[in-house]
């Protein structure tokens, strides 16, 4: 329970009642009828939501057109973990063996169709790179964010991001990734990190976001 | 003791007229013996809006009062509310009758002339509502509340009038809840706000720290349940209007949002994910019990519940594209509903319960439309870039949604009438996003 900084006091309540012409003697019709009414707006103190980095743009933004096309399939995970740099996780755990010194030097966005959350060859490959990297820092957790472009429903979003999320995670865990290391969250098409209003744009905005977390 | 306006307005107005009729007829019996039948049809939406004229109120905030009266009316599409430069009257007493023969010549058919006052520091306002043609008085009330309170009461005469001229309930007297948004396209910033439903007395409810998505109140108008995105997950709240408390609503997982008041007000719906399953689930806000609606590897969300609480409407893409389909309130006997081309999502009932208000993709456009609860009798009424999240006014007769006339525009919030006529934009001009409107209030 958090108290809200705008309480909202009841107001006085409204009356009615019916008036007569001149012609006719008045007719007592009254009642009540308790109002609410919100209080003058409170003071805006508007906190940004937590900037992704634009900067970061990927370098491969595919261009896909917008069909209605639905396509299922489970997360898509690999015949088997590469299987050197998961000997290194469990020999060398200790230091930052990992090829990458960051995830975003790894990529640290996989780049998805329109209206899919199934991984492609390009998006696979990133995530290998990304395992590489939580093998090789074992202390730390990865939280993955599902995205969307703008051309879908708010809600419908929220669930496809979640999908997408889900998708780049599961493939994470086929290549030997400890499930505890990794938290989902799906922003939908709430947070986008390309302005434009087209297919290009679209394209940058449809991913999975892996980030550090603690 | 709180009464609905329906319940104590209408025997209240029913005798005034009877009385006042009576009355009037007695002394105008020689004078018109025709007493017109005045009404407006809402059935049909292309029908000649009524040419009505609403004199200035006078006494406190009198002008004010008229014109909040006039943009009411006129935005509903159902009047011309004649220019006031144009009154040939200008003095009105309204407990004169006024002169009929003056205002027949700006062909105006109804006339309202009101005044108001003070008393014991409460405002009083009365008014009447004259039938020019019929030369008869058709409705005579007064209001009486705080004075910074007199936007009210200028809705709760709209209502009257609306009522008066339609047979219909009106819904000037609502509020609309909605996403107040601000900042750039990839920085942006959403605040949950209240307005009255013409936009007047904006409020925020949240700081803007959280994104938050898809506000309904619930039937009562006494709660507002919203979902707000931080940066590990979607969580749903509860704000109660009167108190500012705010409660969050346990579910499992990080990620729940779309909820929405069951009808009586116990219960939230929403979705929530499992692992990318997306699944519909109903919370009892009362007991605490948690129940899984939908089981289906597929999306399920967007679910809304009939007024008479007995089906649930969701969006799922279960079928390879994503359609609205209906459940039985415990997730039985599943259905789909929409089988035409381009996606279908976000299903709202009518507050009948006799039509389903949706959002559809298709051509690269997005559309608002209505349907039957069946499914059948699909219309389209607005079309744009993206328009999407439709709500329901009190009495059914209009659409409020979101919209964005083109590539890179701010969204803000339209209105249109169910006909399909009188799309316009909100008198909340700022940016702004899922709207959901109120039932009009006690």
């Amino acid at each position: 329970m958090t108290p809200s900084p705008n309480s909202i006091p009841q107001v006085s309540g409204l009356k009615i009642r019916s008036i007569a012409l001149m012609l006719v003697s008045s007719i007592a019709l009254v009642a009540c009828a308790s109002t609410k009414k919100v209080e003058p707006p409170a003071v805006a103190t508007t906190a940004p939501v937590a900037a992704e980095n634009a900067e970061a743009a990927p370098t491969v933004a595919p261009t896909a057109p917008a069909t209605d096309r639905q396509v299922y399939s489970a997360p898509l995970t690999p015949a088997a973990p590469a299987t050197d740099t998961s000997q290194a996780e469990s020999s060398r755990a200790a230091e930052n063996l990992s090829p990458f010194a960051t995830i975003a030097e790894a990529g640290e966005r996989v780049f998805f169709e329109t209206d899919r959350f199934d991984l492609t060859d390009e998006a696979r490959a990133i995530l290998t790179r990304q395992a590489a990297w939580i093998r090789g820092n074992p202390g730390k957790r990865i939280l993955i964010a599902g995205n969307c472009d703008e051309r879908g429903t708010r809600e419908y979003n929220l669930a496809l991001g979640a999908r997408r999320a889900s998708a780049a995670r599961d493939f994470l865990i086929g290549l030997g990734i400890d499930p505890e290391r990794i938290e989902t969250v799906s922003y939908g098409k709430e947070r986008p990190i390309d302005e434009r209003p087209s297919a290009e744009g679209w394209a940058v905005n449809r991913n999975a976001h892996t980030m550090l977390l603690d | 003791m709180i009464m609905t306006p329906r319940s104590f307005l209408f025997p209240a107005l029913t005798r005034t007229i009877r009385t006042v009729l009576t009355g009037l007829l007695l002394a105008l019996a020689l004078i018109t013996p025709a007493f017109a039948q005045l009404n407006v049809s809402v059935t049909d939406g292309h029908r000649r809006p009524m040419p009505i004229a609403i004199s200035d109120f006078s006494g406190p905030h009198g002008g004010s009062i008229a014109n909040a009266v006039r943009d009411n009316l006129a935005r509903s599409g159902l009047f011309q509310v004649q220019n006031p430069d144009s009154f040939l009257q200008r003095e009105m007493d309204v407990n004169v009758a006024p002169r009929f023969a003056d205002w027949r010549v700006i062909k105006t058919e109804a006339l309202v002339v009101g005044r108001g006052g003070t008393n014991a520091g409460r405002l009083r306002v009365e008014f009447r509502l004259w039938d020019v043609y019929g030369e008869s008085q058709m409705l005579g009330l007064e209001f009486s509340t705080t004075d910074e309170n007199w936007r009210r009461i200028a809705h709760k005469i709209s209502d009257a009038i609306y009522r008066r001229l339609t047979g219909e309930a009106g819904y000037f007297d609502s509020r609309v809840v909605f996403v107040a948004e601000s900042g750039s396209r990839t920085n942006r910033v959403k605040r949950l706000a209240v307005m009255d439903q013409d936009g007047a007395n904006p409020s925020y409810l949240t700081d803007g720290s959280e994104q938050v998505l898809n506000p309904r109140f619930n039937a009562q108008g006494q709660q507002i349940v919203y979902s707000a995105l931080s940066d590990r997950g979607i969580k749903i709240w509860v704000v109660d209007i009167e108190t500012g408390r705010k409660e969050a609503v346990a579910v499992p997982g990080n990620m729940a949002f779309a909820p929405r008041f069951t009808p009586d007000g116990q219960s939230i719906i929403f979705s929530a994910d499992r692992d990318g399953d997306v699944d519909v689930f109903i919370k009892s806000l009362r007991t605490g019990k948690l129940s899984q609606l939908t089981r289906n590897p597929a999306i399920d969300t967007s679910p809304d519940m009939s007024p008479n609480g007995d089906q649930i409407v969701f969006t799922s893409d279960r079928g390879g594209s994503t359609q609205i389909y209906a459940m039985n309130a415990d997730g039985s006997g599943v259905r789909r509903l929409t089988f035409g081309e381009g996606r279908y999502s976000t299903a709202v009932w009518s507050p009948k319960g006799d039509l389903i208000a949706f959002t559809r993709q298709s051509g690269g456009q997005f559309q608002i439309g209505v349907m039957a609860a069946d499914g059948s009798n699909m219309k389209i009424l607005a079309e744009a870039y993206l328009v999407e999240g439709p709500t329901w006014s009190p009495n059914g007769r209009v659409i409020m949604f979101q919209r964005e006339g083109g590539p890179g525009q701010s969204p803000s919030l339209w209105t249109v009438d169910v006909s399909g006529t009188n799309l316009r934009k909100s008198p909340w001009s700022a940016p702004g996003s899922d709207p959901g409107w109120s039932a009009t209030l006690p």
